[in-house]
């Protein structure tokens, strides 16, 4: 979802939220003078107003779900993107580890180059600065056709040496 | 599996050769080589293929240690010697090269 559908979302359910605190408020002061059934059906349209701001800023919160596997953002992040503030980035949780897209590219790897690799770009990721993060992410992705070539060539070739190892045949032996 | 030596490669290399008795883990390998560690690491799994590096993870505990485990590499004895060849073959000005400079006229 584009940054801005984001925010129109939680402004909504921030202006949603405010009409029903109105609601609410004229109904509790509408209650004083007012007959049984205005004050019922007033108090109704506010509870019923309050439940729809919750689900709005609910559905908003999930909209903020950030792309990659990366956690929800908290409510008090919420609360400062409605304020247009930006969210608070906490080091080691948010933009750090490697994402979705990354997780699926390893499992077009064998899996033990894929463990392999996530593990390395969780260790690097963890590491780098937050300003390197991003372009290593981009990195990781773009060279990651690249791996699952890579890796199931060494694999195959792995499989191949161990095969004529059982049958006896001599093998080639790594150079070095 | 054949060796590409890329410029890569030898980026690789040169960085591993430079700190031949130590082991060097993705971080230090992309500040050494200025190389992104997506780049960096299928060359890595190329030349450990090859036998030319050898690696290993860190042996801690990640919770205690509060980050993940690095994986470290360093050069292979018959490693080091083979690429020592390699970067100094890739230093070499080819014949082809040469002779191109002095049909231009650029060696006399």
């Amino acid at each position: 979802m584009a940054i801005s559908t984001r925010r129109g979302v939680a402004v909504a359910g921030a202006t949603v939220a405010g009409v029903a605190v109105v609601g609410v408020g004229v109904g509790v002061i509408s209650g004083t003078s007012a007959s049984a059934d205005v004050q019922f059906a007033t108090l109704g349209v506010a509870t019923l107003t309050l439940v729809v701001a919750t689900l709005t800023l609910v559905v908003a919160a999930v909209a903020f779900r950030d792309a990659g596997g990366r956690p929800k953002l908290s409510f008090r992040d919420v609360v400062s993107n409605l304020h247009h503030r930006p969210a608070r980035r906490r080091a080691g949780v948010l933009g750090a580890g490697p994402g979705r897209a990354m997780r699926v590219a390893a499992r077009l790897m064998p899996q033990a180059v894929g463990e392999r690799w996530l593990g390395e770009a969780e260790s690097f990721l963890f590491e780098a600065l937050a300003e390197q993060r991003a372009a290593a992410v981009r990195n990781y992705l773009i060279t990651a056709p690249q791996m699952i070539v890579a890796g199931w060539a060494v694999e195959l070739g792995r499989r191949t040496r161990r095969r004529d190892e059982a049958a006896g045949t001599p093998q080639k032996v790594p150079r070095g | 599996m054949a060796l590409r030596m890329t410029v890569q490669t030898l980026l690789v290399l040169q960085a591993l050769l430079q700190h031949a008795g130590q082991e060097l883990y993705g971080l230090e390998l992309s500040e050494e080589t200025g190389l992104l560690p997506g780049t960096a690491y299928p060359i890595l799994l190329r030349l450990e293929n090859e036998g030319w590096v050898t690696s290993r993870w860190e042996d801690i505990d990640p919770h205690a240690e509060k980050r993940p485990a690095r994986r470290y590499y360093r050069l292979t004895a018959g490693g080091a010697a083979q690429a020592s060849a390699a970067l100094a073959a890739a230093r070499r000005p080819s014949r082809a090269a040469l002779r191109g400079l002095a049909g231009e006229g650029g060696i006399a």
